[in-house]
């Protein structure tokens, strides 16, 4: 069985997401900061009018958030009706994975990011972690 | 298109087209001005621009750079000397964890009410009043408690809208539960009855006051749309004949003489009468305490809101001259009886 994930790159990792969640990537736009959330909540942009969420993904997956003057990417999906956008460094293309590559992460990885990460697809280029994206824009961890 | 009337349609608006060959085509969307459009008033705090909702604020104080004297401590809280009452201050800038106010800084004090208390909010700078288009905000930010929503500048940004009572119960809940505690003794006696009534202008300078609980819709209309039954002005509305009045020429005002209409719609159990009024200006809070029985025809008193002298309309009288059978619970039952009369 194939499935069709799209792919962005945090932090010289490649991430993907499946395809169907995603609703469009552009480039970055105006954030409005929002005093006093919670870490990882990069802000509301306006998105053709309508007010949404962005998320920095880094302090999810444990690395440093990003700067505030950066300008990267944004991935659009869509999490439980509601539009959210995902910061990224660089979007891929969509690639098709067969399932047989699918491995489940090793044991070593933290209760944390495994929580997010569900696996990796082993592709010829380097692997390719699978995210969650309900629970990597989930409130709390 | 289709998309542009299924969405204009679906708050309640019209798309009207006119085309002339080798001339052009007119486009006319007529959107209802409905109550989630919140007048506001926009400040800056930390850089960035908040909207605070115009019904929370009484008034703006100007701290220039001298007088940071005037803000003064009890204790460990910032007051000022409002007209001889201490207004608790509070600081949008330590509410939002943000670099501290230093002395020379411009400073302005919006004096909010909530529920029951009255404090002040220090902000960097007020910038303007607007009509601002209410955004939900998304589930993740709700739980922080201080924003009532979003909205989108003129330049496209988003800005935050300020929960005053959420600022309120975070900044102050010792204070709003004293409050209680000592309204069990003697203010008791003086509690008052507030209501949100709309403010209206009719003509000639004249403000009335509707009872915000009466008005279903706030719809602007051409002139032309007014047609006559007998004696009586009414119009077509939502499919049925409404029976339309003009408070500024039966309250003895100028016919205001504008090309289009604006009407308050009440509307209860399916019947509909049109109050035609002059331009919409405000919601505010009335308070029952201040009314002056000094009224007219159609009037039940006065009452001073914003510092102008504002008119009470007799919302019941008025829309049961028009529509008698508006405030019967069976419009059928009563009508055999009024004529069977």
């Amino acid at each position: 069985m194939t499935r069709h994930l799209a792919t962005f790159v945090i932090d010289g990792a490649r991430y993907g997401v499946d395809v169907l969640l995603v609703q469009e990537a552009l480039r970055s736009q105006v954030r409005t900061p929002v005093p006093l959330a919670a870490a990882g909540i990069a802000g509301l942009v306006n998105l053709r009018g309508e007010v949404v969420l962005s998320i920095d993904l880094r302090v999810r997956l444990g690395l440093d958030p990003l700067p505030v003057d950066t300008e990267p990417m944004m991935v659009v999906v869509q999490v439980a009706g509601e539009a959210v956008s995902l910061l990224v460094d660089e979007v891929g293309d969509v690639i098709d994975v067969e399932e047989s590559q699918f491995e489940t992460p090793p044991d070593s990885l933290s209760q944390e990011l495994r929580h997010v990460i569900l696996g990796a697809y082993k592709l010829p280029t380097g692997l390719l972690l699978v995210l969650d994206v309900e629970r990597a824009t989930a409130q709390t961890p | 298109m289709d998309v542009v009337r299924t969405k204009i349609e679906a708050i309640g608006g019209t798309v009207d087209i006119d085309s002339v060959v080798g001339r052009g085509t007119t486009w006319r969307l007529r959107i209802p001005l409905t109550l989630a459009i919140m007048p506001a008033v926009t400040v800056v705090c930390g850089g960035q621009v908040y909207a605070i909702p115009q019904v929370s604020l009484l008034e703006l104080v100007a701290l220039d750079s001298q007088a940071g004297a005037a803000i003064e401590h009890v204790g460990s809280a910032a007051v000022y000397r409002l007209r001889e009452d201490l207004l608790p201050l509070v600081d949008l800038r330590t509410v939002f964890g943000s670099s501290a106010r230093t002395a020379q800084e411009r400073t302005v004090i919006a004096v909010l009410q909530a529920d029951t208390v009255r404090f002040g909010l220090l902000v960097d700078q007020v910038l303007n009043t607007e009509e601002i288009v209410v955004k939900p905000l998304s589930a993740r930010l709700k739980s922080i408690g201080l924003f009532a929503g979003a909205t989108l500048m003129g330049d496209g940004r988003v800005s935050l809208i300020l929960d005053v009572q959420g600022l309120a119960r975070r900044s102050m809940a010792v204070e709003m539960g004293e409050r209680d505690r000592s309204s069990h003794g003697g203010e008791a006696a003086v509690l008052t009855e507030t209501v949100q009534v709309l403010v209206a202008g009719i003509g000639g300078g004249r403000r009335l006051a509707i009872p915000l609980s009466a008005v279903t819709r706030l719809e602007q209309f051409p002139a032309d749309v007014v047609e006559r039954v007998g004696a009586r002005e009414v119009m077509q509305y939502r499919g049925g004949i409404t029976p339309v009045v003009h408070l500024d020429e039966m309250l003895g005002g100028q016919a205001s003489g504008q090309e289009g209409l604006t009407v308050v719609v009440c509307t209860r159990a399916g019947r509909s009468v049109a109050l035609v009024v002059g331009e919409v200006i405000d919601i505010v809070d009335d308070d029952a305490a201040h009314h002056s029985d000094l009224g007219d025809a159609s009037l039940t008193g006065s009452t001073v809101l914003k510092d102008r002298v504002t008119e009470l309309l007799d919302i019941r009288g008025v829309v049961a001259e028009a529509d008698p059978l508006f405030y019967a619970d069976d419009p059928a039952q009563e009508l055999a009886e009024m004529v069977g009369a």
